[in-house]
């Protein structure tokens, strides 16, 4: 079939208007989700007179960066930052290898346990224990107050990432290859690591970052697990800061070279908090974007 | 040749039964140490905790053990429904997920609109600035509608006075809770969910466009012919599965943005779940709401799969 | 390979039933060398909430940890709970697993009453009875300062009653008490003098004065006439509270009244309505800002904002808590305002905050108890109050004398209101004294702030007694505590109205429900009837009648 070339007399008065609706559309809904991050981070760059008088709409007003110097003197939040760090990359690395060795044999038709493996990986997403009887579980094997708790959250077993990775391999690696490699008297594992794994590096990048934003953003494992400060997550260090709700916000037992400060800071520093914990998750993004290419990766959904 | 040689022991393959069975184990055993970790670890993670449901029915004592307990039945449910506030919290429950199912179309709506348009940067720019709300935590969420929504010194006070509103507390008025947190989750994953679709839009080849366009029809009528119908499969995936949480919802968020002043809103089945299960230490009353929960949810997840079957002759099922 | 498959899920299969047999078998109860430091100390863990907000705050390297290890010869290890918040999840989910808990635990607001029945009766929690019993040997600290004449009687039947179990004899949670007003006072309302001299005004002195007087200040363009918040628990901040209080003895912590020798709920009470109906009357004339808006740290900041300029006629709030370095601070521009209803101190201050658990070896308990009666100790209560001994504070001189005659018992070296933040755990005194001002030395080195900061503090103690002498009634409940039984009994009654009634509250405050609608009103008291409130009555009047044998 000739392919026709898009011919600009067939471009109706019609397709222009459309295209002006939805650009306006898009423009509304930009500065929708736009917006209040950037109240945040201009907040954040605000003295705190600024923001309590309701002056910071746009940028900065009253240029101070001391809400920033205050979150840096801060040990417990970069307690909890490297924590939050080590879990994360642990977690993430783990959830992969766990993914590609799953997705690996589901992806062989001839393996005649396929169908079992899946429905088995399968219905745990549908039916699960529970909260309470899985944490009692843990505990008695040993994993309360245990960074591995942490690390082997429920996420760990990512059942719909190993069914992405299993399209994955089937609609972006040639059988031809495999064979050949089997030929060539190439294991299992090696046809793997060196055949598959390069292959569908893209989507292995776009499930990192899934599980890397999971672990990250995750609150309440780290609360249910751990009863020592030096173990706990950024989230668990954040929350009494972020959400008011309990007397965390009281000058008593304050420092007394920072009660002045903190009661103005802290309006600040609520908004610098938010800016560097958001942070690492957006920077990955970024990198691993490239990875987000229309449908070639994505379309594996639907296997 | 190498082919031979692989080819010789393929006579000697039993047909049928056991024996098969074996001699494809014994071949792809590989393929079985591959698999065994993960199978392992979600037999003890996953499955092994399961015999924990039946707590939902024994007056846990953490002392005597789960098989100690004594078994009680039904009357933590009793419990619950004798509860003056149970009707409450169902209702809640399923005003916020029939809230967000309500709002399901957005993100195809978006996906379609982005997929149509046709300025490439400008495109670019605002998916990836819709992505990034997605990547902020809950916690970090909630903080945030807590200082922005403050009409004392958070931005609701800046527009109030910059423009004159009068934008009163989202944050404890019992009327304005579902819509901030149905919104504040739109604000958040709108631009993330549209992904999905737009893989399956762009998976679309190109010769059906063209072959619409040399048919004369217009980029507004290609959308409705062309894209709409490619998307179908994967919006009815998608509203079934979001059908099997209707029951569940709240976990993380509510509890999270849970105040004294929205109390009477903001409690959910979930929620019920920590302020009268886990945090009285009543793990069992926990447990047998969890439970109703899911057991709920897969109920309606099986009935929303027959609807979509019934309708689209098959092709559209989950399963 | 097949065979060693199937070893391995034989394997897990036993793994997984050994599991289900719940845990392995437990450590020795008896002491070990393990529980033994190299020098001979016994080794006890504490549970402590962690610090949010504050800066250098380490557990091991702290001050107070160090005087009570030297003080009872103990080496401590901590167990951090995330937040006050989820400590009590942290704590109940620990108790479910079977995980171990500390020796010793301290929450920041104390656990829910019946929750510690429950856990002392089911042995998770060591019952300290016999301890108390002793009262000249092990807990002779304690009975002094309770049975001093420090302590008013009311408060000391407060203390006693919530303590013990209703056994009279059992106690399974060593509580935390304010004897000092200033930091257990459910509402602290301060005018702003010069808002009053902006309008030519004086302090009001009953409801109608109050409305005319807010009335002046909104017209004078104050932004916030008057400014409290409803969401905390105490220190002051509960406007709403205070306004009931015009009207009927009304305690949030505690809502119940005896009105001839039958106990009572303030919250169906006539003048409960009339409070409500004043609050919504305030809040819809624009002169009381939403208190279920209101944050803390908004009380904070708008009451002393960093301009100077007040902007708040009659704020609720615990005003001195921030670094005050001058006379012409803000916060001197307020007084205390007198209330011409009840004086309302919450109950109990007495929060059941310290516990020992039954994972503490019966070898340790003994030590344990020492270290929370040396906590509970007049100089335990003043290093938790005020920091390291020789840094932050001292001992008076002697003879001297506290701005308000009485013998002063302490110097304060640095003048933070409360102490430097690392140097405390985040609970931890006995009691405390009549904080800031009653006991402490106050001489020609005191800079001028500081005494200032006391004087506002005189006065409102003064004024507090002199609300309380006039118009508190007669008798004031302490919390009601039932034995276990019956609390199961009742349990579902009493969840159902524990749970309904600050809803309510907030639903008339907020507009939702009409308060002045008597059909509005009707349908609120049938519906507690129907959910148990008669229930929760019968329950309370039987744990009355038996403490009044």
């Amino acid at each position: 079939m000739a392919k026709v070339k898009s011919n600009k007399i067939r471009d109706p008065l019609g397709d222009r208007l459309l295209q002006v609706g939805l650009g306006l559309f898009l423009l509304l809904f930009f500065i929708v989700e736009v917006y209040p991050l950037i109240y945040v981070v201009a907040s954040s760059f605000s003295s705190a007179n600024a923001i309590t008088t309701n002056k910071v709409l746009l940028w900065p007003v009253e240029f101070t960066t001391s809400s920033y110097e205050f979150v840096f003197q801060y040990k417990q939040v970069w307690v909890g930052f490297r924590n939050s760090v080590f879990y994360t990359a642990a977690h993430v690395i783990i959830q992969i290898s766990c993914t590609l060795l799953v997705a690996y044999p589901l992806s062989r038709r001839y393996f005649q346990s396929r169908r079992f493996v899946t429905f088995y990986f399968y219905l745990t997403t549908r039916f699960a224990a529970g909260m309470i009887p899985t944490f009692i579980l843990k505990s008695q094997l040993g994993l309360y107050n245990n960074v591995w708790a942490v690390i082997f959250s429920g996420t760990t077993i990512a059942v719909t990432h190993m069914f992405m990775l299993r399209t994955a391999i089937t609609s972006n690696v040639p059988e031809e290859l495999f064979d050949s490699a089997r030929i060539d008297g190439a294991n299992h594992f090696q046809s793997m690591t060196t055949i598959a794994f390069p292959l569908v590096k893209s989507t292995i990048a776009v499930l990192c970052l899934y599980g890397m934003v999971e672990s990250w953003n995750d609150y309440f494992t780290g609360m249910l697990y751990l009863r020592e400060k030096e173990l706990y997550p950024l989230q668990v260090v954040l929350r009494p800061i972020m959400t008011d709700a309990s007397n965390g916000m009281d000058a008593t037992g304050m420092d007394s070279a920072y009660a002045n400060m903190a009661n103005d800071a802290k309006e600040g520093l609520r908004y610098a908090l938010i800016v560097i914990t958001a942070i690492p998750p957006v920077v990955a993004y970024f990198i691993l974007q490239k990875n987000f290419k229309g449908g070639v990766m994505m379309g594996s959904v639907k296997g | 040749m190498a082919k031979s040689v692989a080819a010789a022991p393929q006579t000697l393959v039993p047909q049928k039964g056991w024996r098969r069975f074996a001699f494809n184990c014994k071949r792809d055993w590989m393929l079985y140490a591959m698999c065994l970790i993960p199978v392992v670890y979600v037999l003890i993670f996953n499955y092994i905790p399961m015999y924990g449901i039946q707590l939902a029915f024994r007056d846990y004592k953490p002392r005597k053990g789960i098989w100690g307990s004594p078994w009680i039945g039904l009357d933590n449910y009793r419990e619950f429904f004798a509860f003056y506030g149970s009707k409450n919290y169902i209702l809640n429950t399923l005003a916020i997920s029939t809230y967000q199912l309500a709002l399901f179309p957005l993100p195809v709506l978006l996906a379609l609109v982005i997929h149509a348009y046709k300025g490439k940067t400008f495109k670019k720019i605002v998916q990836n600035v819709s992505y990034v709300p997605h990547f902020i935590s809950l916690v970090v969420l909630c903080g945030m509608l807590s200082t922005v929504l403050s009409p004392l010194t958070g931005l609701v006070a800046t527009l109030n006075k910059t423009f004159g509103f009068n934008i009163g507390d989202l944050r404890s008025d019992p009327r304005a809770y579902r819509h901030v947190y149905v919104w504040s989750d739109v604000w958040q994953n709108l631009g993330w969910n549209t992904i999905l679709y737009l893989s399956a839009l762009s998976g679309v080849p190109d010769e059906v466009h063209e072959a619409a366009k040399v048919d004369g029809a217009s980029r507004f009528r290609r959308i409705w012919v062309v894209d709409f119908p490619t998307i179908l499969p994967m919006c009815s995936l998608m509203l079934i599965m979001q059908f099997g949480s209707l029951f569940s919802v709240g976990y993380q968020k509510a509890y999270l943005m849970m105040n004294a002043a929205n109390a009477s809103v903001a409690g959910m089945m979930s929620t019920y779940v920590y302020t009268h299960g886990i945090k009285t230490g009543e793990m069992g009353m926990g447990q047998a709401v969890g439970l109703m929960n899911s057991v709920l949810g897969m109920i309606l997840t099986l009935i929303a799969n027959g609807v979509a079957d019934r309708l689209s002759d098959g092709e559209m099922a989950l399963f | 390979m097949k065979k060693f498959l199937a070893l391995f899920l034989a394997l897990i299969t036993v793994l997984g039933l050994c599991a289900c047999t719940g845990g392995g078998g437990k450590e020795t109860r008896e002491l070990t060398a393990d529980d033994y430091t190299e020098d001979g100390r016994l080794k006890i863990s504490v549970g402590v909430t962690s610090k949010a907000w504050v800066l250098g705050y380490d557990s091991e390297e702290n001050a107070y940890t160090k005087w009570i290890e030297e003080t009872c010869g103990v080496e401590i290890s901590f167990v951090e709970f995330a937040n006050a918040n989820d400590a009590v999840t942290q704590i109940t989910t620990s108790v479910a697993a079977g995980a171990k808990l500390p020796d010793i635990i301290l929450l920041d607001t104390g656990m829910n009453r019946n929750l510690v029945t429950t856990y002392g009766a089911d042995e998770y929690f060591v019952n300290l009875g016999e301890y108390f019993a002793d009262k000249t040997g092990k807990s002779k600290i304690f009975w002094d300062r309770v049975e001093s004449e420090q302590l008013s009687e009311v408060d000391r039947q407060l203390v006693l009653s919530t303590m013990f179990e209703a056994d009279g004899k059992s106690v399974y949670a060593i509580p935390a008490f304010e004897t000092t007003v200033i930091d257990y006072v459910a509402s602290m309302p301060w005018i702003s003098t010069t808002w009053l001299d902006k309008v030519g005004k004086d302090a009001p002195e009953n409801p109608q004065e109050l409305y005319d007087v807010l009335k002046a200040f909104k017209a004078a363009g104050c932004e916030y006439p008057m400014l409290g918040t409803n969401n905390h628990h105490y220190l002051g901040y509960r406007v709403t509270d205070w306004i009931i209080n015009f009207y009927t003895y009304f305690n949030n912590k505690n809502p119940i009244q005896l009105n001839d020798g039958k106990v009572e709920f303030a919250f169906t009470q006539d003048g409960y309505r009339e409070g409500l109906k004043f609050v919504r009357k305030l809040i819809q004339d624009g002169l009381l800002t939403d208190p279920y808006s209101v944050q803390v740290a908004d009380v904070n900041l708008l009451a002393n904002p960093a301009d100077g300029v007040s902007k708040v006629g009659i704020v609720f709030g615990h005003l001195t808590l921030f670094n005050i370095d001058s006379v012409d601070d803000v916060i001197f521009e307020y007084e205390h305002l007198p209330t011409w209803g009840n004086a309302i101190m919450h109950q109990p201050t007495v929060m059941m905050s310290k516990f020992i658990t039954e994972d503490c070896k019966p070898g340790k308990r003994d030590k344990a108890f020492e270290i929370l009666m040396t906590m509970f100790s007049e100089e335990g209560s003043l290093r938790h109050r005020y920091g390291e001994k020789g840094v932050d504070w001292v001992d008076a001189d002697e003879g001297a004398k506290s701005p308000y005659g009485f013998e002063a018992k302490y110097k304060l070296l640095q003048e933070t209101w409360g102490q430097p933040g690392f140097n405390r755990w985040a609970v931890g005194g006995g009691f405390n004294y009549m904080a800031e001002g009653e006991s402490a030395q106050v001489d020609e080195n005191t800079h001028d702030y500081v005494v200032k900061k006391f004087d506002m503090f005189k006065k409102m103690i003064e004024d507090f007694n002199a609300s309380a002498e006039a118009n508190n009634p007669e008798t004031i409940l302490p919390i009601l505590q039932g034995t276990r039984e019956e609390q199961d009994q009742y349990d579902i009654a009493i969840t159902n109205i524990d749970d309904r009634w600050p809803k309510a509250m907030a639903e008339f405050i907020q507009g939702t429900k009409n308060i002045n609608s008597d059909a509005d009103w009707k349908a609120y008291l049938d519906e507690l009837d129907r959910i148990g409130l008669n229930d929760y009555l019968k329950y309370l009047q039987t744990v009355y009648a038996r403490t009044q044998k």
